[in-house]
């Protein structure tokens, strides 16, 4: 092969997919369910209700952190939304401090009375965490989103033909052909929205993994947390960095949140009311509360709506966003982090963004599984290290694309199977989670490998197509006051899942009949075969 | 206006779809003349500035900028799709879309 510069870039799409893909994959594919995180918890904890007043679950957080925390030099409230009725509060005692939080009931300030489960913040959180003790699951993350990003670019310049073939999908031609058309025109299409995605997962925390310029531009303080300017829409963005408030100063009585609430409320109306509430310095001269309001018409994260109140007075300081004093590295940050989390899509760009982070996922997948159909072949006739590599990349294909998936139904599974009671009840749903995907990974290891893709994807098309028949076994209830209130968030999880779990038998029965028609897909006769517009990868 | 949005992001790739070769033949059994292939480029910018436009219109600009990539990728896979198992039947969609939404949109 002459080295030129398209084959070097086309062997390190290659590696760096085949290394990182497994990674990639299950992120982009829990990254696409957390665009719908809110709607999944509601399916996972149906006793909360839909939807709560944001206005009244503030008063009551007001309430609740004046007799729970009257003390704290910080509170923290996360509100209510249209689409998540969850009431968060935060609490530290001193500057610096840990933060407590508690989820409280919105309406009378008591414990949540729901089942125990993480909901679609598991997915979430797996995402960037990936079960993993703090920072190894974010800097693997990093990794993963990096290799994206090599793999995106050197993808587009081996791809030959990338204008000739834009909407080229052949689906009858021999495997290798249709997987390639397939990954090429789902690279083309989805190329925007992967150069968004991993390009601003790597912004997201930039703190974190280039720390040194902060480093170097902050002067040292004692609790310097140098990972948390990135992290502005977590409780714990806290910026520990502030200097601590003299030990020994009086106890400044902050202003009563109350009336700042009611002024709040005046200027913004009861709709679309603040989505955080922060009083920081509070027992100091320099109290300050701040109201941001939910996202509205912008992507940014820090163009949003701000009414600042001096916290020992309670009048009010400013009206406007956040982004009015930024520099122009700040907007850039807030506008990729913006787009990253999608805060500000309605449902209909929410579902076109849903729609491609699927195609993103499958772009991923059809990587990995052409990497094993092209090289099989050689491989199989090769000597022994050749025979195992092929062997165990064909087993974590299976393990990993087929494996998710069911890993992920079980994960809905154990939602409505395990005690209402059971103690860490939403540790037990991940850990069903962790079974299921440690289970696949065996049952691929044993089992050949076309059979093991057929069974795998046939066990999760089943657990998908059951849910709603397990959910009326087991929560008749919510699902019938769904049906009777036309809940079409709780409805659409299960007609979602249903048609998941269709795509994986239709997946399944393709496995198959390729499978039965052409065992081997000689890689060697391909080239001629469909010429001019296989070359590249194929050859 | 999302709809109106989304069915001008459907006609946009159509007509950059029939304005190629093979894609064309497939549709019309006849390979795209090369004035025909300019005017069908052409109608499917227009096409795609309407989406954009009325995304913007929708959802003000920086939302509205994210929805039409959004859309036209969506769109264009959709299409690929259609082109693959159904080449005959990518025309009629745009039109029955283009015309519906088009409709939905004024009558609002």
């Amino acid at each position: 092969m002459k080295a030129t510069f398209r084959h070097s870039m086309t062997w390190l799409h290659t590696w760096c997919g085949l290394l990182l893909g497994w990674l990639v994959y299950a992120i982009f594919f829990t990254g696409t369910a957390t665009y719908f995180r809110p709607e999944i918890t509601h399916w996972m904890q149906p006793e909360l209700p839909r939807t709560v007043s944001a206005v009244r679950a503030a008063q009551t957080a007001a309430r609740v952190l004046e007799e729970k925390a009257p003390q704290a030099a910080r509170w923290m409230v996360d509100l209510p939304d249209a689409r998540s009725p969850e009431l968060r509060l935060y609490w530290q005692a001193a500057p610096g401090a840990r933060f407590q939080n508690a989820e409280v009931n919105p309406l009378t300030g008591g414990p949540v009375t729901a089942r125990a489960s993480l909901g679609g913040e598991f997915f979430y959180r797996f995402h960037f965490q990936l079960m993993l003790p703090h920072p190894w699951g974010r800097y693997l993350a990093g990794v993963a989103a990096m290799a994206m990003f090599v793999a995106l670019f050197t993808g587009v310049i081996a791809h030959r033909r990338f204008l000739a073939d834009l909407f080229l999908f052949r689906p009858d031609r021999i495997a290798l052909r249709s997987w390639l058309d397939f990954h090429n025109v789902a690279g083309v299409l989805t190329l925007p929205f992967c150069a968004m995605i991993s390009y601003s997962a790597l912004v997201i925390f930039h703190a974190l993994y280039l720390p040194w310029a902060a480093q170097a531009l902050t002067p040292p303080t004692p609790a310097a947390g140098i990972a948390t300017s990135g992290k502005s829409a977590s409780p714990n963005s806290g910026d520990t960095t502030r200097p601590a408030a003299a030990p020994a100063a009086p106890w400044v009585v902050p202003a009563a949140l109350g009336p700042m609430l009611a002024e709040a409320r005046q200027r913004w109306g009861d709709t679309h009311f603040a989505k955080r509430i922060e009083f920081v310095d509070r027992g100091t001269a320099r109290a300050a509360a701040t109201f941001t309001r939910v996202d509205g018409d912008a992507v940014s994260l820090r163009r949003r709506d701000q009414l600042k109140f001096d916290g020992v007075t309670g009048a009010l300081a400013s009206s406007t966003a956040a982004s009015t004093t930024d520099g122009s590295a700040r907007t850039v940050h807030g506008t990729l982090y913006g787009l990253h989390l999608a805060r500000f899509a309605g449902p209909f760009l929410r579902g076109m963004l849903f729609f491609l982070g699927l195609l993103a996922t499958a772009l991923v997948a059809s990587g990995l599984v052409m990497w094993t159909i092209k090289r099989r072949p050689k491989l199989a006739a090769g000597g022994r290290g050749a025979r195992f590599g092929l062997w165990l990349v064909e087993r974590l294909n299976v393990a990993s694309i087929a494996g998710l998936p069911l890993a992920m139904a079980a994960f809905f599974w154990a939602n409505r199977l395990l005690p209402l009671d059971l103690p860490a009840r939403a540790n037990w749903e991940m850990r069903c989670f962790q079974f299921a995907w440690a289970a696949a990974l065996l049952h691929a290891a044993v089992r050949p490998p076309i059979r093991a893709w057929r069974e795998q994807l046939l066990a999760g098309a089943g657990l998908f197509v059951a849910l709603p028949v397990l959910d009326a076994l087991t929560a008749r209830e919510f699902l019938t006051a769904a049906g009777s209130s036309r809940d079409w968030v709780y409805l659409g999880f299960e007609c979602t899942a249903v048609a998941f779990g269709v795509f994986l038998a239709i997946a399944a029965g393709k496995v198959g009949r390729r499978a039965a028609a052409k065992p081997v897909a000689p890689a060697a006769k391909v080239s001629p075969a469909s010429a001019p517009t296989a070359e590249e990868m194929v050859s | 206006m999302n709809w109106l949005g989304a069915a001008s992001s459907y006609g946009a790739v159509v007509m950059f779809a029939l304005a190629m070769t093979p894609h064309h033949r497939a549709v019309f059994r006849a390979p795209v003349p090369r004035r025909r292939a300019r005017g069908l480029r052409v109608i499917g910018a227009v096409l795609s500035g309407l989406a954009a436009q009325c995304f913007i219109t929708a959802q003000g600009w920086q939302v509205g900028t994210v929805a039409v990539c959004a859309a036209l990728s969506a769109a264009a896979f959709t299409l690929t799709l259609l082109l693959a198992s159904r080449p005959r039947w990518i025309v009629w969609p745009a039109v029955v879309l283009l015309l519906a939404a088009a409709g939905a949109a004024f009558a609002a």
